[in-house]
Order: structure tokens, then C-alpha cells, then sequence
């Protein structure tokens, strides 16, 4: 056993069993599964990426390079997590990863949320100094969140004996901890771990509710993405040890310092029988006198520094630990876990001599001193220096309205911490305008630091630098960096790309200072010019789950349905997605397809009636004494002289002359219009109508208002459609009465509706338009009454195919942003006399829109009547010549016509309106077909059709 | 480099224009004002 009787907090009284690599073991409340491991003895958690060799823990916290686990089976199975912050839970299943974990092929059954919040003061790290700071800024009334990774507040001290002597400052602190709950405005998010800051005070938090691969909290929401927008930001992210890089350093057994002595404090797990103690400063030696303390025999401590005087070193050397001064730890021995270490005298900063003493161990406790954590700062730019002391790098100035407080800011005694957390919490209340009167720091008696000696990387004598780790997780070795920088490679940025190194699921935490100083050394630069690779959000990996929160599936994209949906589906209609939209595509009969289904529909729209759900279509009503000017302003036509009663086509650009949108507008009143847009067009028409009002014409009194789900429309088309609507509504449906292009007001199947006069087929046509929630029992009444003439339902696919028969557009279709009004041959919709402006104008009378060549549309007749051209094949003049052919213009709709008798197509074509009999080939890939440009319009060129 | 006026747009929320100042090399913004207005003086 290696699992003490006394010390650490785990809870004895509640045991909790769970299973590894398909055994079970047993652990406590309050272990990680890492502790938990260890005091079962289990040294091999995991295998490395490439190498394959045996790992063990090697941290205690979020700087694991080591020990990932895969944890659960099945949807909920979370991939790469590391031992050292999973929290032991009973039922617990994980297996060690050789490398990288697998993604469970079904969906995640997980739910995940999102969460915005915002703050005065925003504290990063619950560590002793970011819990004074939120205390400083909490009490002082301003607003406060206090984000901390783990379960509970405290920090490194979590690690520390109760008995050490900064008792009276760790019961203060605890004290202010408690005090914080009291604060109305302040907030304490545990479990929560920033992952990155932007611009403008917005911090991104990954809050873990549900503890990953506990059966018992199942039906929790999984994990909660912050958005967190803060006036000012302490960043007390405290700092992480530094390990060396020798030969063998990755054996299980070998651990970060203060990671053995937080597993024997905070969990009561002794990792070893016998250790050698290996480190450049005195922050090790605490750790090693309490694991003597515990019964572990310390067989030496390996110190860099050639005369070491602190007063930890005093004591250890009074407990009778051999110190063994100007000394490295030059190579770690063992199969599956460390047995012996090599000890020389160090010369120079990373060489030993070649004189090595054995000495045997189970466990080496390794210091290359202490990195301050601020990543969180270089995200939004902060540049980092080389620091004069203690070796790595250090924030240089931090960003705006950020403070950095405690071992972050490289302020490592516990008082001083304490000092500039209250400092910095204080600072930042007051820039919100909140104080407090002031209260005493605590006194903190703590063993003054003596300074450390940097060493980085301990060569072995005899140069084999192919087990010296850099970094662990990815197995980058001191080779590899030498490979990088003999290929050429200068830059720190150029080397991580080259080897990978720092750039694993841990972020390089253990990594990143020393990929830079093996760097250093192999190009004999300094640090300082090599500098430390960029840091970039995500601190962690956040699953892309909990990124997505609720919005998958539906709620990613809206599914959006006419309020006649229901018997769309009810009678068979297959669907199409147009935007969000679902619109019945056709209605086949029986096993009837979509050719044939067309074919039948469209003949019966030509013969005798069809009715066509256009409840889809944008509607914007537009108000004000202003409105005609505005619409005149819009439109590339005009509207001043649109009578009330009365609908008319309009085309709207771009700034650049090119068609933006098209639609029919009524007039209801004076000063009340409807404008319809394309289906997918609406979101950005209504966009486009309220920029130009604020932006440009304020003067303009106009109001628009998006009413698209506020009507439902069904459109009946057909020679037939009087006779239909006649059944249904006493409204006057005469042409002398009710002519084209009018609207009237009255009853539809006692619904009170709108009736426009307006055909996109070139039959004889009404659209009748009521409020939604009456759209399916309208819709129903005209069935009915359509029933003598035997109406018949149709889909998108017909009308598309009615309206090419007559040359009408399809905005987005014969459109592609780059096609002017006159391209379509719609210049008798462009006013260019108009006397006003409207958007586009200026553009169309550019010459580039006025060139004769340019492409144009034209309507194509393949001389195969039953050949149908491919929507998108390119169009040459000539099929023979040589590939790459020139091509000359593209399909742009193409269908098989019921009432020609054959194929036809619309089509772009370079000088299309001077081509007419021409004919043009669309090469594939079996053959060309050949094709007769024509007019675009096919169908009743004269419009004698549509008064009925 | 420096303090610029921009248009910006409320998309998902009262879905107001108005006119932004903002520091394009720190993304700093440094007030707001309506549509129509002048705005405060920029250093130049």
C-alpha cells in the first residue's frame, strides 16, 4: 500500500471503486483517478505517441504530458482526458491511452449549454492571490467573478501540510474564501476554466458540470461554454514547475516536484520508497523534508546550485539528506519505472562530467524551477521577456485593463502574492468606481527564496540525445530539435511546426520553455533571442459539442414550415430545403417520379388549374410619408406612379449595378406598401432597406416590418383559377373588374383576405394572401372548391419549370452577382430617366455594364428535342476545338417542357442577345450537346394567356 | 493604424446602425454615437 493512513483530504470513511485497463481498484472521495492510481501502485497509466514507451503521472494538475485516459464507453465516452483532473467518482471505467483517444462513432448524447455573463472585475485563478483579489473586488461592491479550473479554491497551497508555517496566512485566506459567498454581486465558478481572452474584456470559460464518466450525474448538462464580458481582468494563473530534460526523463517515476509532494499532502499517497530529489532551486526541498517526514527515505538531493544557503537546505541537511551541491542528475535508469539515476558534477550550465555515480531509486522528484502561467495574457498580443532570474520568460506588459497578480506576475512568496492579489482586486474595483476601506494584510512567516541556477537540459556524456524528452506528450526529444536546427530551422516557430514539440492536447505546458532552450543551446543563442512559441486559445481542449451547446440539429438550422405544412405532408409531397424553408418540391402519384411528376403537374396548370403554396415568400411592409420616395430609391423602377389597389414587379441592385433581389409590390394605401421578396432573399432585403434608412436617408420617415410568417399565400394558376376562386369569394373576378396586376380586399372562403392579380407562370392567376394561422383552412376551401376542375397541387419543380417556359428569372438562379438587369434584357425595368437616384444607377452607366459582349440571357432549344442540358454545363462555340476550350457562357435552368413538347434551358452566353439562331454546344463528358439559341421566352410570347 | 470610425450594426439584437470609434491596432473602442452625428474629434 501505498496510500498513508493519515495525511491529505481525501475521505477515507467513503471508498470508491472503479476499473483501469479492465481491473478494478479502489480510491477515495477527493482523489483524481491519478491518486488514485498511484496509491494502488499502478506506474504505467498510459503508453507515449510514437515511441510507444511506458508513461506514468508525471503532474498533478492540468500540466499532465503523461497520463490520458479515455474515460467511459460508448456516446458519452470522453477521449483524452487527463488522470491527473479526472475527479475519482464511483463506477468510474478509463483505460491508459497509447497516444490519442478515439471519438465514439454515435452521436453525443450529452447535453452541453452556453452561458453569457458580465462583470466589473473578472478574477482568472482561485490560487491564494486571485482569491484575495476577488475578495479585495468583491467587497468593495463591485461586481466579480472568480473562475477556478479545479474543484475547490486554494491553489498550490491545496498541496501544502497544514503544519507548514504560513498557517496564519492560509487561515486568513480560508476565512476570505468563506467571506466571498457573502457577497451579493460576487460569483465563484469552480470546475471552470478559461480558455480565452479577446479583445475588449470577452474571456471564453469551459465549465465541467457533469464529472466526466460519472453514471450517477448522467442527466446533467455535460458542460457549460462561458461567454464572460469584463470590464477589468486580475489573471492569477499562478505558475507550473519547470522539469529538466535528461536522458530518461520520461520513465513512470519520474514526477514533477511538487507534483509528489502534492500527492502525499493533498491525497496521503507516498509515490515511492526511496527518492533522489533533483532541482535547481528551493521549492523542492520542502516537498523532499516533508516526504521524510512521511517515511520515504530521500537518498539525495541533487542540487544545481554550487553553495546553496537557504534555510530549507539547512534543514535538510540537519535531517541528514545527502545534498549534493553543483550537481545534475545526468541519466534515469529502468524498464517500466525509473530504478537508478546517474548523479555528476555539473560543468557549465548543461554538460556533466563523465564521472557518474549510481545511485539507486523508485521515484526522482525533478525542479527546473517555476514558468508563470499567463498565456491567457499573449492571446490578445502581450509579448513575453526572458526573465533575469529563475530562466524562461515572463508577460512583458500586461494588456489593457488586466492586472496580473501572484506567481503569474513571477510573485512567488505567499505574502507577496496575498499583497498583489488585494492590490489588484482593489485597483480594478476602483476603476469600476467601487471601494472599501482598507483591512490589514496577513503576516506570513515564510523561509526567505534563495536564487535558483537554470539548468534546462543535462546532456548525457555519451551524446545520445534520443531519450532526452523535451516534451512527453509528443515525444519530441532533444534529437528531434537537433535534426530541426541542423535542417536549418532558426526560428522557435519553425522548430514547434518541425517536431511537433508543444503543440499536444496539454498545450506544451511542460514543454514550452524548454523546446526554447534546447533551441537555444544547439544554435548557441540566448534565450532572450530565441523567444517562447506563441500561445493561442484554447488553454484546453474544448470539445466541439460543447462549443456547438444546443445548437445541433434543428436548433443549429431552424427547420421553417408554411402553416400548410401538414397537408403537404399529408398528401405525399416530397420537400425541398430553399434557405430554411421546407417547400413541397412535387406530388408524386404512386411511385411517380420527380420527371414525370413535373411533366403531369405543368400540363395541368397550362390546362386547367393548379394551386401552389407560396406562403414562403419574404413580405416586408413598408410605412411612412415617406415610403414612395424610398421605394423609387430601392428599385431600379419607380413607384410614384403605382396606383392603390395596384402591384407591380420590381428588380433591386447592388451598389454595383448587379441584381440583388426581385419581387412584386402592392400599394394597400397611401402610404402602405407590402413588398415581396425572393424566398431567400427576405433576411437581406429587410438587412438592405433598414442600413440604407439609418444610415444613409435618416430624413426618410419610413418604418419597415418583416411580416413573412404574418401571411400565408396560395397562389391559383391556371385557365381554370377564376372559375376555382369564384366558388370561394363573392370579390368581382371579372378582367374588367379585377384586372391584372390588381389587388383586392375581401372574403375568401370567409377568411379575410388580400387577392392579388399577379402570374409567375403567365397563366391566369390570383394569389390570395390571409393571416397565417388561416392558411391551412384556406388552403383546404379552395381544394374543395377546385375539385369540379380538377385542381391540381404543384411543387417548386413545376413552377420553376412554368416560369423558364416564359423567360421569368429566378434571382440567384439566372443570378449570380454579377448579372445587370440589361444582362437579363430587363432594361425596361431600369428608369434611367428617373429623375432621383436609386441604388445601382450610377453603376449601371458604367461602361463595363454597357459592353456588348457581355453575358447575356438567352433561352436554348437542343436540336435533340429529348436531350436536356446539365444546369451549370459551360457553353462553347465550337466543340472540336482543343481543350481548354473557350468558354462562352453556362445553363442556368433546364427542364423537359410538357406544353413544347421538349427539352429547353436558360442560359448565360457571351453577345447572347445578337446569337439568336445560333447554335452552341455544351460539351460533356460522353459527348457534346448541341443546342439553337432562342428567345427566353418559350411560351405565349404575346401574354394572351394570362386574363384567362 | 489608430483610432477609426466605423459603421456598425446591432445585428442580433435592437438591429441599430450607428457609428463606432475604434483603435484598429488594440481593438480598443473608445465610444459610440449615433447615426447623423458628428462624433468626437480624432487625433490626427
Amino acid at each position: 500500500m501505498k496510500r498513508l493512513a493519515e495525511r491529505g483530504r481525501v475521505d477515507r470513511s467513503r471508498a470508491l471503486s472503479f476499473t483501469f485497463d479492465g481491473r478494478s481498484f479502489s480510491g477515495f472521495e477527493g482523489d483524481t483517478l491519478a491518486s488514485a492510481l498511484l496509491a494502488e501502485g499502478e506506474r504505467v497509466v498510459a503508453r507515449s505517441v510514437y515511441h510507444g514507451r511506458p508513461r506514468g503521472v508525471f503532474s498533478a494538475g492540468r500540466d499532465e504530458p503523461s497520463a490520458y485516459v479515455q474515460l467511459g464507453e460508448g456516446p458519452r465516452s470522453e477521449p483524452l482526458q487527463q488522470a491527473t483532473r479526472v475527479e475519482l467518482v464511483a463506477g468510474i471505467v478509463a483505460r491508459g491511452l497509447a497516444g490519442v483517444g478515439s471519438l465514439s462513432d454515435e452521436p453525443d448524447t450529452d447535453r452541453y449549454d452556453k452561458l453569457h455573463a458580465h462583470c466589473d472585475v473578472l478574477v482568472i485563478g482561485g490560487g491564494p492571490a486571485g482569491s484575495a483579489a476577488a475578495w479585495a473586488a468583491g467587497r468593495a461592491g463591485a461586481r466579480t467573478i472568480l473562475l477556478e479550473d479545479e474543484a475547490e479554491l486554494g491553489g498550490h497551497l491545496l498541496g501544502v501540510p497544514p503544519s507548514a508555517p504560513d498557517t496564519a496566512a492560509r487561515a486568513w485566506l480560508d476565512d476570505k474564501i468563506r467571506e466571498l459567498a457573502s457577497f451579493a454581486e460576487t460569483s465563484v465558478a469552480t470546475r471552470t476554466v478559461a480558455t480565452g481572452l479577446y479583445d475588449g474584456g470577452t474571456v471564453y470559460a469551459l465549465e465541467t458540470r457533469k464529472r466526466p464518466g460519472d453514471p450517477a450525474s448522467a442527466h446533467r448538462i455535460a458542460r457549460r461554454l462561458w461567454q464572460i464580458q469584463a470590464r477589468e481582468i486580475v489573471l492569477a494563473t499562478g505558475a507550473l514547475e519547470r522539469p529538466i530534460v535528461f536522458s530518461g526523463n520520461d520513465l513512470p517515476g519520474v514526477m514533477l516536484a511538487n507534483a509528489g509532494r502534492a500527492y502525499l499532502n493533498r491525497y496521503g499517497v507516498l509515490c515511492g520508497q526511496q527518492a533522489v530529489v533533483f532541482t535547481t532551486n528551493d521549492s523542492a526541498y520542502a516537498g523532499a523534508l516533508e516526504l521524510v517526514e512521511a517515511g520515504c527515505r530521500v537518498a539525495c538531493i541533487v542540487d544545481t546550485r554550487d553553495d546553496p544557503q537557504g534555510e530549507l537546505v539547512a534543514r535538510a541537511q540537519a535531517a541528514g539528506v545527502d545534498v549534493r551541491v553543483g550537481s545534475a542528475v545526468a541519466i534515469a535508469h529502468g524498464g517500466s519505472s525509473v530504478e537508478a539515476v546517474d548523479v555528476g558534477r555539473l560543468d557549465g550550465e548543461s554538460a556533466t562530467a563523465p564521472d557518474l555515480e549510481r545511485q539507486e531509486c523508485d521515484l526522482l522528484l525533478v525542479s527546473g524551477g517555476w514558468d508563470p502561467q499567463a498565456q491567457l495574457a499573449r492571446h490578445v498580443g502581450a509579448r513575453v521577456l526572458a526573465r533575469p532570474t529563475g530562466g524562461g520568460f515572463s508577460v512583458d506588459v500586461p494588456p489593457r485593463r488586466t492586472a496580473l497578480a501572484g506567481a503569474c506576475n513571477c510573485t512567488f512568496a505567499l505574502s507577496s502574492a496575498l499583497l498583489e492579489g488585494i492590490g489588484a482586486g482593489e485597483r480594478a474595483a476602483a476603476a469600476r468606481g467601487f471601494s472599501a476601506p482598507p483591512e490589514p494584510a496577513p503576516e506570513v512567516d515564510e523561509p526567505l527564496a534563495e536564487a535558483p541556477r537554470p539548468v534546462f537540459f543535462v546532456a548525457p556524456p555519451d551524446g545520445d540525445l534520443s531519450r532526452c524528452y523535451v516534451d512527453l506528450h509528443r515525444d519530441t526529444t532533444a534529437a528531434d530539435i537537433k535534426r530541426a536546427v541542423g535542417a536549418g530551422l532558426t526560428s522557435i516557430e519553425h522548430v514547434k511546426r518541425y517536431t511537433s514539440a508543444g503543440t499536444g492536447a496539454d498545450q506544451g505546458r511542460t514543454a514550452g520553455v524548454n523546446v526554447a532552450a534546447v533551441t537555444a543551446e544547439l544554435l548557441g543563442a540566448p534565450l532572450s533571442e530565441v523567444g517562447l512559441q506563441n500561445a493561442r486559445p484554447p488553454t484546453v481542449p474544448v470539445a466541439f459539442a460543447a462549443l456547438a451547446g444546443r445548437n445541433r440539429g434543428e436548433m443549429y438550422d431552424p427547420v421553417r414550415v408554411t402553416p400548410i405544412h401538414e397537408w403537404h405532408v399529408e398528401h405525399g409531397a416530397v420537400f425541398e430545403d430553399v434557405g430554411q424553408w421546407k417547400r413541397p418540391w412535387y406530388y408524386p402519384r404512386g411511385d411517380e417520379a420527380l420527371d414525370a411528376a413535373v411533366l403531369r403537374e405543368c400540363a395541368a396548370v397550362r390546362a386547367s388549374v393548379g394551386m401552389i403554396d407560396a406562403s414562403t415568400l419574404g413580405k416586408i411592409e413598408l410605412r411612412g410619408p415617406d415610403v414612395v420616395e424610398f421605394l423609387n430609391r430601392m428599385y431600379t423602377n419607380a413607384f410614384d406612379t403605382l396606383a392603390v389597389g395596384s402591384c407591380r414587379y420590381g428588380l433591386m441592385c447592388t451598389l454595383d449595378g448587379m441584381v440583388f433581389d426581385d419581387g412584386v409590390v402592392m400599394r394597400v394605401d397611401d402610404e402602405r406598401f407590402i413588398a415581396t421578396t425572393t424566398t431567400g432573399g427576405a433576411a437581406a432585403v429587410m438587412d438592405w432597406c433598414e442600413e440604407w434608412l439609418q444610415t444613409e436617408w435618416p430624413e426618410l420617415e419610413v418604418y419597415v416590418t418583416s411580416v413573412t410568417e404574418q401571411w400565408a399565400t396560395v397562389a391559383l394558376a391556371g385557365p381554370a383559377a377564376r372559375n376555382v376562386l369564384a366558388r370561394a369569394t363573392g370579390i368581382p373576378l371579372d378582367n374588367g373588374s379585377f384586372p391584372f396586376m390588381a389587388i383586392r380586399d375581401g372574403a375568401v372562403a370567409g377568411i379575410p383576405a388580400r387577392v392579388c392579380r399577379v402570374s409567375f407562370s403567365g397563366e391566369l392567376a390570383f394569389e390570395i394572401n390571409v393571416e397565417g394561422l388561416s392558411g391551412l383552412s384556406l388552403w383546404e376551401a379552395l381544394w374543395e372548391a377546385g375539385q369540379p376542375d380538377g385542381i391540381v397541387p404543384y411543387g417548386t419543380e413545376s413552377m420553376h419549370a412554368l416560369r423558364a417556359e416564359k423567360g421569368y428569372v429566378i434571382v440567384g438562379q439566372e443570378t449570380d452577382g454579377t448579372v445587370t438587369p440589361l444582362d437579363l434584357g430587363m432594361g425596361w425595368i431600369v428608369s434611367r430617366k428617373k429623375p432621383q437616384h436609386f441604388v445601382g444607377k450610377r453603376s449601371l452607366g458604367r461602361t463595363d455594364t454597357n459592353r456588348p459582349d457581355r453575358k447575356q440571357l438567352v433561352g436554348l432549344r437542343p436540336t435533340d428535342p429529348s436531350a436536356r442540358l446539365p444546369e451549370g454545363a459551360q457553353l462553347v462555340l465550337d466543340p472540336d476545338q482543343p481543350v481548354p476550350m473557350r468558354m462562352v457562357g453556362h445553363v442556368t435552368s433546364s427542364y423537359e417542357s410538357a406544353v413544347l413538347g421538349s427539352t429547353f434551358a436558360l442560359a448565360l452566353l457571351e453577345s447572347g442577345s445578337d446569337r439568336n439562331g445560333e447554335i452552341v454546344y455544351a460539351p460533356l463528358v460522353d459527348g457534346a450537346i448541341a443546342a439553337e439559341v432562342t428567345s427566353p421566352v418559350f411560351y405565349d410570347p404575346e401574354n394572351e394567356r394570362r386574363d384567362g | 493604424m489608430g483610432e477609426f470610425r466605423e459603421r456598425w450594426v446591432h445585428v442580433h439584437g435592437c438591429r441599430r446602425w450607428f457609428n463606432v470609434v475604434r483603435d484598429t491596432s488594440t481593438h480598443e473602442i473608445a465610444g459610440s454615437y449615433p447615426m447623423g452625428t458628428a462624433g468626437p474629434e480624432l487625433p490626427s
